[in-house]
């Protein structure tokens, strides 16, 4: 694999990983709603 | 996370683990990833968050079938007529998608028992031939442990029991235990094979160094030889160092036919290809699930102040960690290690490289000893490979009959076990047409050219642009911002509204100039003579049953007593909302 290859690689790995992780810590502390309300993040209702 | 989940679980699949790597190989590595990322940008994420905020748009007036939502979103009964496309896709694709599943089930159960070993591709070809009836039609029904009915039945069983279960208690209950599952299962396959090194020391030119250059590097150096029967040049190596360079020359010299050249791939000549952004902006497409009505379809489930910016952003960027992080470090360079690049020329398409190339793969594996027991590694990493593959399908197919669902349940104002029970009626006489037309896989081809791939481009494109020139970006997009924790950049709402409807207009039509005729060269396509030049009855029969579940949807809007008026805050739906 040449440098270039590697670069790519790395970038488009660091790119993938940072948005999902970044996303997922944003997902899991977002404040919970408040009791009362009735809907839910679930897709049922 | 459910929805998440459930969106991030029909996204993944087999695409991610074959269909991904395959295209990147053949498209020049590095130079197909930079316009990947550019097409993710300027098109998956528009058209995601522009599905979810259809969807939840919709689902405020109490739709949540796709004809509705589309209506809802151009404001006018014309839209439902259109959104049948949003039907039909996802149905016929849930026709073939079961079988294919049936088929990783297959490999990774045989794999386990150690009924695999195959030495070589005519091995495997014979195997994959054998189960899927490529020979004859009606011969895929063998419900022995290698053929394919037994697994057939086990994977509709189980769809239709999640699928039975509810979104929350069926789909989204699955898919939360399947995802991580498939994730782990990822992980430790990707480590296996990072660590492979050279796997036949009698063959040092073959090892995984090798194997992550074909696949990423972005100017290469390649020999290649013509194949007569396909018309098309062959990778047989990838040239590095100056030895190998000098050998290839040698051989280029020694051939008075011209049947080898070298051909050396910079990363600007691959990127002046208009070939390489279709391949990497379709790829997007279909890995995302755009414009499969799926992701609309569960949108509309989600309340006004339920967040859908972050979860939409989340799902895709989960797709995208599984296809390239682990798609990219697993079948590809596996493949080159073992095998070489010569090895795999010409099987970078995504049935060649998950049942032949990469069963070859694994096979090669060996066994090990561990404290007096062998242990065989074939059987385990064969089998985990193919169990990720039958999880990633199975998240899928679960999700890909959704739509279908929520339209039986809306129009024909039925409760959703009877719809399923409809659904389940027509799925078996789609499946049936699918696994019993087997030969050469034409009914499957033909439903997955047409429904899989002819149609996505075209209700993608039509979605985006309903959405950005009917509804309004600026609507749309502020609409999608309530209640969610992140809010969409204004520089998302420019592309949205231009870039993103050219760009999916320009590459539509240059697939179709591609692939209606043979590279734009006014000879049809194959698909295309099937059915006009040299009518074939069995790509007629796939044909019509696309065509069937659109006449169906029609019949089914027309007769439904649902009634719209798009006037301005008069329309109603049964008393449950109205179109403005």
């Amino acid at each position: 694999m040449t440098i270039g290859g590697w670069i790519i690689f790395v970038l488009s790995n660091l790119f993938v990983l940072t948005l999902c992780v970044c996303c997922l810590y944003k997902v899991v502390t977002v404040p919970e709603r408040p009791d009362d309300a009735p809907e839910s993040d679930s897709l049922d209702h | 996370m459910g929805v998440i989940l459930a969106v991030a679980g029909s996204a993944v699949g087999l695409g991610n683990f074959l269909r991904f790597p395959g295209q990147v190989a053949e498209h020049g590595g590095g130079a197909f990833m930079i316009a990947y990322f550019i097409g993710f940008i300027l098109v998956g994420i528009p058209i995601c968050w522009a599905e979810w905020a259809m969807g939840r748009r919709a689902g405020r007036y109490g739709f949540n079938s796709y004809p509705s939502i589309l209506a809802v979103i151009v404001r006018h009964r014309w839209g439902k007529y259109v959104g049948i496309l949003g039907i039909m896709i996802p149905t016929t694709i849930f026709f073939y998608y079961v079988y294919i599943e049936a088929w990783c089930l297959n490999y990774a159960v045989n794999f386990m028992l150690g009924r695999i070993d195959f030495q070589s591709i005519a091995d495997a070809g014979g195997y994959f031939n054998h189960l899927v009836g490529m020979q004859q039609n009606g011969s895929a029904f063998d419900f022995g442990l290698d053929g394919a009915g037994v697994y057939l039945l086990f994977v509709v069983v189980v769809n239709f029991y999640l699928i039975y279960r509810g979104i929350s208690k069926g789909i989204e209950w699955f898919c939360k235990c399947a995802m991580p599952l498939l994730i782990l299962l990822g992980v430790i396959i990707a480590i296996k094979v990072m660590t492979l090194g050279t796997p036949d020391p009698a063959q040092p030119g073959n090892n995984i160094e090798k194997g992550m250059g074909f696949m990423w590097n972005p100017n290469k150096t390649h020999l290649e030889k013509w194949n007569p029967e396909s018309e098309k040049w062959y990778t047989v190596d990838m040239l590095v160092g100056e030895a190998s360079l000098a050998e290839a020359e040698a051989i280029v010299a020694a051939d008075p036919d011209g049947q080898y050249r070298i051909e050396e791939i910079t990363l600007w000549n691959r990127l002046q290809s208009p070939q390489l952004w279709l391949a990497a902006v379709g790829q997007i497409l279909f890995s995302l699930s755009i414009g499969l009505g799926v992701i609309a379809t569960y949108a509309s489930y989600l309340r006004k102040r339920d967040d859908i910016n972050l979860s939409s952003l989340t799902a895709a960027s989960a797709n995208e960690v599984c296809e390239v992080t682990i798609g990219g470090m697993i079948t590809i360079p596996a493949a080159v290690a073992f095998l070489g690049v010569a090895g795999i020329a010409g099987m970078t398409s995504t049935f060649a490289l998950g049942f032949f190339v990469i069963p070859m793969v694994f096979a090669s594996m060996g066994t090990v000893e561990v404290m007096g027991m062998t242990i065989s590694l074939a059987s385990i990493f064969g089998s985990a490979f193919f169990y990720l593959l039958f999880l990633a399908a199975i998240t899928s197919s679960i999700s890909v009959l959704q739509p279908s669902i929520s339209f039986v349940e809306e129009y024909l104002m039925v409760g959703r076990k009877r719809s399923v029970t409809i659904m389940s009626v027509i799925a078996a006489i789609g499946i049936f047409v699918v696994v019993y037309f087997s030969e050469n896989l034409l009914a499957l081809d033909t439903m997955d050219f047409w429904a899989g791939t002819f149609l996505i481009f075209v209700i993608a494109t039509i979605e985006i642009t309903a959405f950005g020139w009917v509804l309004g970006v600026k609507e749309g997009f502020d609409d999608a911002n309530q209640g969610s924790a992140i809010r969409i950049p204004t520089v998302f709402y420019w592309l949205a509204k231009y870039v993103t409807p050219l760009v999916m207009i320009t590459i539509f039509l240059f697939w179709v100039r591609d692939n209606l005729w043979v590279g734009g060269s006014g000879e049809p396509s194959a698909y295309v003579k099937n059915l006009f030049y040299e009518p074939n009855a069995v790509a007629w029969i796939a044909f019509g049953t696309i065509l069937l579940i659109g006449i169906l949807s029609f019949v089914v809007i027309r007769i439904s007593p649902l009634t719209y008026s798009f006037k301005k805050t008069s329309s109603t739906k049964s008393g449950k909302g109205d179109v403005s």
